[in-house]
């Protein structure tokens, strides 16, 4: 492993490790807009000039293009590195519009961050600046600022190597050089948003997230993303205290969350847009008995009275729960205590037929549109008794063997269309939990509100059986509640011998039971991978 | 759309093979897509994409790149007026104005006819005998306003002449 000096400090590293990279792991900031870590390096921006002495010769060169030899001495600060540095930072700049006040990457921007750090020049432009397409629709989620690109090309590599096919490409020669997706081809490849976040500058930006918050007002916390069974790491960037736009929109947007097992630095953008469901107009807001509002303690005994007056008959053969594996482990786990164990339902199903597939790719996007079907499966969800299919939980309830029944966020109507209103005249009570409005709410004998992931905290296991923790970035919308609460409440009343207070303590229990999930320190973060790579590049 | 004949698609083959991977080829290939179509457009790049088996912007980003190529059509004469140095100092810019005042067009512009276009061009590494252009492929040295209005009069016999303003009775 070569041996090398970085500013006086030295470092070993491994063999192929670029400047870049090693000087990172001595706290050392090399500016760069060109390189990042996910794609081949370019070498196009200029900005990594550092000095490097090798063999008694100094020469200036690219961090980025070269890789640390044993007995190197890189100083990275030498005043003619500053200059050089600078010179190109006004280059980069000559042509700026330096319209940052209402520039979206205001706040996360390289050209601002380097120019305090390295720049502070007085302008000497004394023409006039190139102009280029400004507000222009490179693609159904992004849109592009021309003028603003310092035309690094990240955003070109990544459609070209990650991706597969060259969307974007850099046109003309010189001054007029212009970042642009082919004419009349967009920029809509399913992992177009990363772009947005590889854009070094303002020049890439969300169409959805263009003018909705200043970027310094937002929040984030790490969550994992629900929209498949991949559980890309995520962070949820969220701002209550700005509603002067977009009225109740909490949730601004999403970004990827660095984890070399899971992610790495992508996420797609089923996921990444996937968002808008939180702030939904659509939300169930308050619990219903047949319909009308009621409040949680009227809705709760309502639910327990229906529950114990079938416990006799038609019995436990005749009682099933449906739930779809969007819930978390915690939500499974006491779903499994109260259900199976405490009132003992004979018939526990969540492996519905026929539900969306989504067109997977060897890239992330997995085609179960379910983010914890392995922690179902791996938490044993189904019944000791009966049946664990839902397609025969609703075939029995058909022929009139099931006669109560309690659907957790299953898409019901969606798989039974018209039929719906068939089954429910076959049972003598219906409970729906779920966290958005549907008619299969309205016509339930009592529907309860659950809040989103985004509301709360819990687990869910990904594809690859990797536990994963998300954190609540905003309340739950109305009086919703999340499904583990619901439960504990419920199996309260049904004389559960549990009792649990929060999130963790449920998850704690679980893992007693399951010593393999037993892989989370709840109070520390997760899911981030402390080494070499951040997530901001 | 408009497609490549077939003896230029195999010499754009040919092209192909002589280099280690085809993208290396794109010059050459560019050249003769413009040879057939007159210029490199949005659909010759997609032609030319197609024909070499690559994306349309690595296509586009070549011949973006490159003067070379017009993305515009030119003029059945295209008269490019080299602007180096040694053509500058030996009166290429009194050249280019008689051209312009001549055929009514400005700089990498077409006449309406679609006969003659006028454009600016680096070095044709004939420095010895400026001011130089080309018309074409065919090059004229030592230019002259008398030799210039004699090269349009030949390309185009027909040509008015009370559309031609000579220098000495403008205004």
């Amino acid at each position: 492993m070569p041996e090398i000096i970085i500013n006086d400090q030295q470092i070993e590293v491994p063999e192929g490790t670029n400047l870049i990279l090693a000087a990172r792991k001595l706290g050392i900031d090399i500016p760069h807009f060109c390189y990042h870590p996910g794609l081949s390096v370019a070498g196009s921006c200029r900005m990594c000039q550092v000095e490097i002495e090798q063999n008694g010769r100094k020469r200036i060169d690219l961090a980025c293009t070269n890789p640390a030899q044993d007995g190197m001495t890189v100083k990275t600060d030498s005043p003619e590195v500053k200059g050089i540095v600078k010179a190109v930072l006004e280059f980069l700049l000559l042509n700026h519009p330096t319209d940052c006040p209402i520039c979206d990457d205001a706040g996360e921007c390289k050209l601002q961050d380097y120019y305090m750090l390295h720049g502070l020049y007085d302008n000497r432009l004394n023409v006039d600046k190139w102009h280029k397409p400004k507000v222009h629709r490179a693609g159904p989620n992004v849109m592009l600022d021309a003028e603003r690109c310092v035309l690094c090309g990240r955003c070109v590599r990544f459609c070209d190597e990650i991706w597969g096919e060259k969307q974007l490409g850099i046109f003309g020669h010189g001054s007029d050089e212009v970042l642009m997706n082919y004419p009349g081809k967009d920029l809509d490849n399913p992992y177009s948003g990363n772009v947005v976040d590889l854009c070094p500058v303002g020049a890439l930006l969300d169409r959805d997230f263009h003018f909705q918050r200043r970027s310094w007002y937002l929040k984030s916390v790490k969550s994992i993303c629900p929209s498949c069974s991949r559980g890309c790491n995520t962070y949820i960037h969220f701002d209550t205290d700005h509603d002067y736009k977009s009225a109740g929109k909490r949730i601004m947007r999403l970004k990827p969350r660095y984890n070399v097992d899971v992610n790495r630095w992508w996420i797609c953008d089923r996921g990444r847009y996937g968002y808008s469901s939180i702030d939904n107009p659509n939300r169930a807001l308050t619990p219903l008995i047949a319909g009308g509002e009621t409040g949680w303690e009227q809705a709760l005994t309502k639910s327990e009275t229906l529950i114990r007056s079938s416990l006799k008959k038609p019995g436990p053969d005749g009682l099933a729960l449906l739930m779809a594996p969007n819930a978390t482990n915690e939500d499974v786990y006491l779903a499994l205590r109260l259900f199976r164990d405490t009132v003992k339902f004979a018939n526990l199903g969540y492996d519905i037929p026929s539900m969306e597939k989504l067109a997977a790719d060897n890239i992330l996007l997995t085609d179960d549109p379910y983010p914890n079907r392995r922690g179902f499966k791996d938490l044993g969800f189904g019944s000791i008794s009966n049946t664990s299919e839902a397609a025969e939980i609703i075939e029995a309830i058909f022929a009139g063997q099931i006669k109560g029944l309690v659907v957790c966020g299953t898409n019901l109507e969606g798989m039974l269309g018209n039929q719906i209103d068939n089954l429910i005249a076959k049972l003598d009570w219906l409970i729906v939990l779920d966290t958005h409005k549907s008619s299969l709410m309205d016509k339930a004998s009592v529907a309860l509100p659950l809040a989103l992931p985004a509301e709360r905290e819990g687990t869910f296991t990904n594809v690859k059986g990797l536990v994963q923790k998300f954190e609540k970035a905003v309340e739950p919308t109305g009086q919703s509640l999340p499904l583990w609460e619901v439960l504990q409440r419920l199996g309260k009343r049904l004389n559960a011998k549990w009792s649990f207070e929060e999130t963790h303590t449920v998850f704690k229990s679980l893992a007693e039971d399951k010593p393999e999930y037993d892989t989370l320190n709840w109070l520390a973060t997760f899911g981030v991978n402390k080494g070499l790579y951040l997530d901001s590049w | 759309m408009r497609t490549l004949s077939d003896s230029t698609r195999q010499q754009a083959q040919a092209l192909m093979e002589m280099y280690p991977t085809k993208e290396a080829a794109m010059l050459p290939v560019l050249h003769l897509a413009q040879k057939e179509f007159g210029l490199i457009d949005d659909e010759a790049e997609q032609v030319v994409a197609e024909v070499m088996g690559i994306s349309p912007v690595s296509v586009r980003e070549t011949s973006r790149f490159y003067f070379m190529y017009h993305h515009h059509p030119v003029g059945k004469y295209h008269l490019q007026v080299c602007q180096n140095i040694s053509c500058t100092i030996m009166g290429a810019e009194t050249i280019l104005d008689h051209i312009k005042r001549r055929l009514g067009i400005e700089a990498e512009e077409r006449t309406e006819d679609g006969l003659f276009s006028v454009e600016r061009v680096e070095c044709i590494a004939c420095c010895d005998r400026g001011p130089a252009m080309l018309v074409n492929d065919k090059l004229h040295t030592g230019l002259t306003p008398d030799k210039i209005d004699g090269i349009i009069k030949e390309s185009d016999p027909e040509r008015k002449l009370d559309h031609m303003q000579s220098e000495g009775n403008k205004e």
